[in-house]
C-alpha cells in the first residue's frame, strides 16, 4: 500500500470535510442536540432522587412513644421526624404527616410484663411520598425490633446474633448500585454510538458518488495511485470525522451520565474505561461503516440508486445489531468473527460495565480492519468497471 | 505519442468502439472529431486509462493502458468537460495535491505551479477556492491540474464545450500556445469543427465508434474534393451516417 498517496489522499479528504458545513451539522451539532435531549430525563431523574434521598419523613405518632424501649431514638434519626397527635390518621389525611405510627394505650404496661407491643404504621397511599416512606419505616422499625432483641438477649446471657443471625440488605441493581448504573449505562452507549455513526456510511458512499456526478472522481482516478489506496485515504477521512464526533459527544455524554446518576447512589469510578471502551469500539465499527459505504458508493451508479443501497446497507446494520443481546454470552474472538458491527458494540458495552481488556480490543480491531479491507478491494474492483465513472455517456 | 489499433469497447451490451484505429504524433495536436454519441467521451475514458478495453490495442508513449495503466498515468494529464475541481479548496491546493501525487519534489512544485500561474493568467484565482472562480477560470485551473506534472500526452475532452464565447477563445488561445503545449502529444476531443480546423496538426473523425477519416485538414479537403474543412467533415459525416 502506497503509504505516502494514502496520506496525501486522506489530508485532501479531510480539509474538503472540514471545510464542508454540511458534515459538521450532521455529525457534530445534530447527535449533540439528539444527546442532550436524551440525557435530559437523566438530570430531572438524579434532581429527583436527590430531592427525595433529602426531605423529612414526619411521622405522626399516636401514644405514649416512651413506653417502647429505642423507639423515640429510631423515630427522630434523619429522615424522619417524630410529630406527636392523638389521630395520627387524621395527620396523614391532612398531610401534616407522610406516615403514622399507632402505639396501643398498654403499651408501657406489655413491655414490663414483657410481651410484644403490637405497632400499627399508617400510610397514605394515594400521596407518592407516603408509599416510599412506608418502607422505610417498615426498614426502621425492623433494625429497632433487631436492636432490641439482641440487646434483650445480651443481658440475659445469650448471643446476640440470636435475634438475627443474618443482615440482610437489599440492593436494586438494576438501578441502585454503581454497578447497576454502569451496567445500564453500558447497554444504552452502544447504541449510541451506532446512531451517532450511521450517517459514516451516507457520508462515505456520497463521497464517490458525488465525486462521480461531479466528475471530481476521474481527475482522481487518472493520478497514479492504486485505487485501493484512493478508497483508503478517502475512507480513513470519512472514519477520522466520524470517530472525532463520536469519541467528542459521547465520552461526556457518558461521564456525565454516569456521574449524574450515580450521585445518587455511590461514586462510579473509571473515567478511563469509559474513553478507552468507546474511542475503539467507535473506531471499530466506523472503520466497517466506512468501508460498507465506499462499497455502496463505488457501486452506486447515481444519487438515487446510491440513497437506496445506503438505506438497505444501514437497515441490514440496524437489525444485525439489534440482536446483540442476544450473543452477551459468546466470547469476543467469536463475536467479532461473528458479526463485525456486534463485536465493537459488545466490546463497548463490557469496557464500560467491567473495563475493556487490551488485548480484546486489539483483537476486535485487527479484525474490523481486515473485514474493511477485504470490502475496500471489493470496491476498488467496482472502480475499474463502468460504474467507476458516472455519467459513461459516449 | 499514441497508437490505438483496432480498439473495441462495449458498454451495457452495446458496441460504443467498433475497431477504432488511429495515431497521435509526439508535438502536434490531434483532433478527435465526431457528433454527440459517436464515441468520443468512451475514446478519452479508455486512453486515460479509467475505462478498459474490450479488445484491441492502446499505447501511450510505448505504455500499454491495460498492463502498464500506473506508466500511462504518470504520462498523461486529463482535461474534462467539466472542470472537476473539488469546490472548497483553493486552486493552489488541488494543484499542489495533485503534484505530490505524481511524486514531484517540494520545490519542483513550487516552480510548476508559479510558472503555471504565469503562463495560463491564474494569479488572481490561484488563492481561492475553486467554487468561487468562473467557469472560464476554473477550465484554466484544470488545464493547469492536468499540466503541473508536464506530461509528454495531454488529453483534452471537449475542453471549451461549457465555455461562453470569451471563455472558449481564451482557453483556444492557450491551446496554442508553444510554452503551453509545447512538444506534447495534444489529444483534443472536440465538435466545433472550426476549433480543430483552427487548432489542430491532424485531424481523426469518428462515427458511431469507428474512423472515418484521418490526416491534417487540408489532406481532408484534398480527400473529398470539398471547398472547406466545414463542408468535407460534414460530407464525410452523411456519408458514413448513410452506410450505417
Amino acid at each position: 500500500m502506497g503509504r505516502r498517496h494514502v496520506g496525501l489522499v486522506f489530508r485532501r479528504e479531510l480539509l474538503d470535510l472540514r471545510r464542508e458545513r454540511r458534515v459538521f451539522r450532521s455529525l457534530f451539532m445534530q447527535p449533540l442536540v439528539f444527546l442532550l435531549v436524551l440525557a435530559a430525563p437523566a438530570f430531572l431523574f438524579q434532581r429527583a432522587e436527590a430531592r427525595n434521598r433529602g426531605e423529612t419523613l414526619t411521622v405522626a405518632v399516636q401514644g405514649d412513644v416512651d413506653a417502647v424501649p429505642g423507639l423515640r431514638a429510631a423515630l427522630e434519626r434523619p429522615p424522619f421526624k417524630i410529630r406527636e397527635t392523638h389521630d395520627a390518621g387524621r395527620a396523614l389525611s391532612d398531610e401534616s404527616a407522610e406516615v403514622g405510627v399507632e402505639i396501643p394505650a398498654d403499651a408501657g404496661a406489655l413491655v414490663d410484663a414483657g410481651q410484644p407491643v403490637p405497632l400499627r404504621a399508617l400510610s397514605f397511599s394515594t400521596q407518592d411520598v407516603s408509599s416510599r416512606a412506608v418502607p422505610a419505616l417498615t426498614r426502621r422499625l425492623a433494625e429497632l425490633r433487631r436492636a432490641e432483641s439482641g440487646r434483650l438477649l445480651a443481658a440475659s446471657g445469650a448471643p446476640a446474633s440470636l435475634a438475627a443471625p443474618v443482615r440482610l440488605e437489599i440492593v436494586d441493581v438494576a438501578t441502585t448500585s454503581a454497578e447497576g448504573i454502569r451496567f445500564g449505562i453500558a447497554q444504552a452507549i452502544p447504541a449510541l454510538v451506532l446512531i451517532q455513526l450511521f450517517s459514516l456510511v451516507t457520508l462515505a458512499s456520497s463521497r464517490l458518488v458525488g465525486a462521480k456526478e461531479r466528475r471530481t472522481l476521474e481527475s482522481l482516478l487518472v493520478l497514479p495511485i492504486e485505487r485501493r489506496d484512493l478508497l483508503v485515504g478517502i475512507g480513513a477521512a470519512a472514519i477520522v470525522v466520524g470517530a472525532v464526533s463520536a469519541v467528542l459527544i459521547l465520552v461526556p455524554v457518558t461521564l456525565l451520565l454516569s456521574t449524574a446518576v450515580a450521585s445518587v447512589s455511590r461514586s462510579l469510578g473509571g473515567p478511563i474505561d469509559v474513553v478507552v471502551s468507546i474511542a475503539a469500539g467507535t473506531l471499530g465499527v466506523a472503520v466497517v461503516l466506512v468501508a460498507a459505504g465506499l462499497y455502496t458508493g463505488a457501486r452506486a451508479g447515481s444519487g438515487s440508486e446510491n440513497s437506496a443501497l445506503s438505506t438497505m446497507v444501514q437497515l441490514s446494520i440496524f437489525g444485525a445489531v439489534m440482536s446483540a443481546p442476544f450473543l452477551a454470552e459468546v466470547d469476543v474472538a467469536t463475536q467479532v468473527l461473528a458479526a463485525p458491527l456486534i463485536g465493537p458494540m459488545l466490546f463497548v458495552r463490557n469496557g464500560i460495565a467491567e473495563g475493556p481488556a487490551l488485548a480484546d480490543a486489539a483483537t476486535m480491531l485487527l479484525a474490523q480492519v481486515l473485514i474493511a479491507l477485504v470490502v475496500i478491494r471489493a470496491a476498488a474492483r467496482l472502480l475499474d468497471t463502468d460504474r467507476g465513472v458516472l455519467r459513461a455517456t459516449k | 505519442m499514441i497508437e490505438v489499433q483496432k480498439l473495441v469497447r462495449d458498454l451495457g451490451g452495446t458496441r460504443i468502439l467498433d475497431e477504432l484505429t488511429f495515431t497521435a504524433n509526439t508535438g502536434e495536436i490531434t483532433g478527435f472529431l465526431g457528433p454527440n454519441g459517436a464515441g468520443k467521451t468512451t475514446t478519452m475514458r479508455v486512453l486515460s486509462t479509467l475505462l478498459k478495453p474490450t479488445s484491441g490495442q492502446v499505447l501511450i508513449e510505448g505504455f500499454d493502458i491495460e498492463r502498464d495503466a500506473t506508466e500511462v498515468r504518470r504520462r498523461i494529464g486529463l482535461v474534462t468537460e467539466e472542470p472537476s475541481l473539488l469546490d472548497r479548496l483553493t486552486v493552489r491546493e488541488q494543484l499542489t495535491f495533485s503534484a505530490r501525487m505524481y511524486d514531484l519534489a517540494e520545490t519542483t512544485i513550487r516552480e510548476r505551479i508559479d510558472l503555471l500561474i504565469e503562463l495560463l493568467g491564474l494569479h488572481d484565482g490561484i488563492d481561492k477556492r475553486a467554487g468561487a472562480l468562473s467557469k472560464g477560470n476554473r477550465q484554466k485551473a484544470a488545464l493547469a491540474r492536468a499540466l503541473v506534472h508536464d506530461p509528454p500526452v495531454l488529453l483534452l475532452d471537449e475542453p471549451t464545450a461549457n465555455l461562453d464565447i470569451v471563455a472558449q477563445a481564451g482557453m483556444q488561445s492557450l491551446l496554442e500556445r508553444d510554452d503551453v503545449v509545447g512538444t506534447k502529444t495534444v489529444f483534443l476531443s472536440t465538435h466545433v469543427l472550426d476549433e480543430a480546423e483552427r487548432l489542430c496538426d491532424r485531424v481523426v473523425g469518428i462515427v458511431e465508434g469507428r474512423t472515418v477519416a484521418s490526416g491534417t485538414p487540408e489532406e481532408i479537403i484534398a480527400a473529398t474534393g470539398a471547398s472547406s474543412f466545414r463542408d468535407a467533415f460534414l460530407g464525410l459525416m452523411a456519408e458514413t451516417a448513410m452506410s450505417v
